[in-house]
C-alpha cells in the first residue's frame, strides 16, 4: 500500500514531535533537530517500499531519524545558531516558568552531552518515549541485551556526571 | 558477585528487567550493603530527573507538502514502480529472446534434402532445412565426421551464408 502526500501528512503530524525531541536530544541544536525531522519524513516518504510491514511504522521513522542524527553529529557544525526557531508555547506558561524550564533543559542537555550518541539515544527512547528494550533494540538495529547494556552504561555515566556537578 | 556487578542489576531492577532469581539475589545483597543502597537511591533520582523533564515545545514545522522539493517529487516511487520496473523487465525479456534466437541461428546448418552418406552433396543448389543442434557436442560430432574436403566445403558455404 502506497501512501500519498495527504496520507503521509497525518503520519507527520502524529510523529513529528517525538522525532524532533529525539533529534534534539542527540544533536543538542534546535535548528539542526528541525532539519533532521524534515529529512527524516522526506526519506521515510521516498523509501516507503523498504518498510517491512511487520515492524511498527514509528520504529521505522525513529531509525531513520537516528541515522540522520548520528550523521549530523559526525559533521557537527561548530557554530550554534543565534536565532531561536519559532516554537509552539504552552498558553499556561508564564515567563518565569519558561525560564525555569529552559534552565532545566539546558542542564539536562549538558549532562546528556557527556554520553556517547547510542547511550543518549537509548536513555531518551527508554525514559521519554517509554519504549521497551525490545523496541529500542529494533530502532537501533541491535539485540535487546545490547540495548540494556547501552542503557546501563548511559545511566552509570549520568550518575557520575551528576555526582561531579553535585546534583546528587 | 561484587558491588560493581550488582550495579547493573540495580539499574535493570528499576526497569523491571531482572529475573526473579536475580531480584532475590539483589535484595539479599541490598540488605547488607549500604553502598549499593545508596547507588539504588542515586539511580532512582537520575531516572526520575530524566523521565519527568517537562517536554520542550516543538518548533512550527511547515506542512509536509511544502517541504517536499519539486525535483524529489519527480523521482517519485510510483513512477519507478509502475512504469520503470515493468519497462526494464520487458527490455530484459526481449534481450533474452533475441540472444536465444541469435544463438539458434548461428548453430543452424544448411543440409540437403537427402539422407545420403555425403551430407553436403548437392548443397549449392539443393533445398535447405534448418537443423538446430541442441548442444555444441552434436555440432562437433557432425564436423568430425566430415572428411577434410567436406569440412572445407562446409565452412566455405557457412562463410557465404
Amino acid at each position: 500500500m502506497f501512501m500519498n502526500e495527504a496520507d503521509f501528512e497525518i503520519i507527520v503530524r502524529e510523529n513529528q514531535e517525538r522525532i524532533y525531541r529525539l533529534a534534539l536530544r542527540i544533536v543538542g541544536n534546535k535548528e539542526e533537530a528541525k532539519d533532521i525531522t524534515q529529512e527524516t519524513f522526506l526519506a521515510a516518504y521516498e523509501h516507503q517500499g523498504r518498510f517491512r510491514r511487520e515492524a511498527n511504522f514509528s520504529t521505522y521513522i525513529y531509525r531513520i531519524a537516528l541515522n540522520f542524527a548520528f550523521r549530523a553529529l559526525k559533521r557537527k557544525r561548530p557554530v550554534q545558531t543565534l536565532e531561536k526557531p519559532e516554537t509552539i508555547r504552552s498558553k499556561d506558561e508564564n515567563p518565569a516558568q519558561i525560564f525555569q524550564r529552559e534552565e532545566k533543559e539546558a542542564d539536562i542537555q549538558r549532562l546528556l552531552d557527556f554520553l556517547p550518541p547510542r547511550q543518549k539515544a537509548v536513555v531518551h527512547l527508554r525514559l521519554y518515549e517509554n519504549l521497551s528494550f525490545i523496541e529500542v533494540a529494533r530502532v537501533l538495529g541491535c539485540r535487546p541485551a545490547t540495548a540494556r547494556t547501552h542503557y546501563f552504561f548511559g545511566l552509570q555515566n549520568l550518575r557520575k556526571e551528576m555526582k561531579a556537578s553535585h546534583e546528587l | 558477585m561484587n558491588c560493581k556487578e550488582f550495579e547493573r542489576l540495580i539499574v535493570l531492577s528499576l526497569e523491571g528487567e531482572n529475573t526473579s532469581r536475580q531480584e532475590n539475589i539483589l535484595q539479599t545483597h541490598l540488605e547488607e550493603c549500604a553502598g549499593c543502597r545508596k547507588a539504588l537511591e542515586d539511580y532512582r533520582d537520575v531516572r526520575h530527573l530524566f523521565s519527568t523533564l517537562p517536554l520542550e515545545p516543538v518548533p512550527v514545522l511547515p506542512a509536509f507538502k511544502r517541504f517536499v522539493p519539486e525535483k524529489r517529487k519527480m523521482a517519485f516511487p510510483v513512477l519507478r514502480r509502475t512504469i520503470l520496473a515493468p519497462a526494464a523487465l520487458a527490455v530484459c525479456l526481449l534481450l533474452t529472446i533475441g540472444i536465444i534466437k541469435f544463438r539458434n541461428a548461428s548453430l543452424s546448418v544448411p543440409v540437403p534434402n537427402s539422407s545420403g552418406a555425403n551430407l553436403l552433396a548437392g548443397v549449392s543448389e539443393g533445398e535447405f532445412f534448418d537443423v538446430n543442434f541442441p548442444n555444441s557436442t552434436d555440432y562437433q560430432y557432425f564436423i568430425e565426421n566430415l572428411s577434410v574436403e567436406e569440412q572445407e566445403t562446409f565452412f566455405k558455404i557457412l562463410n557465404e551464408i
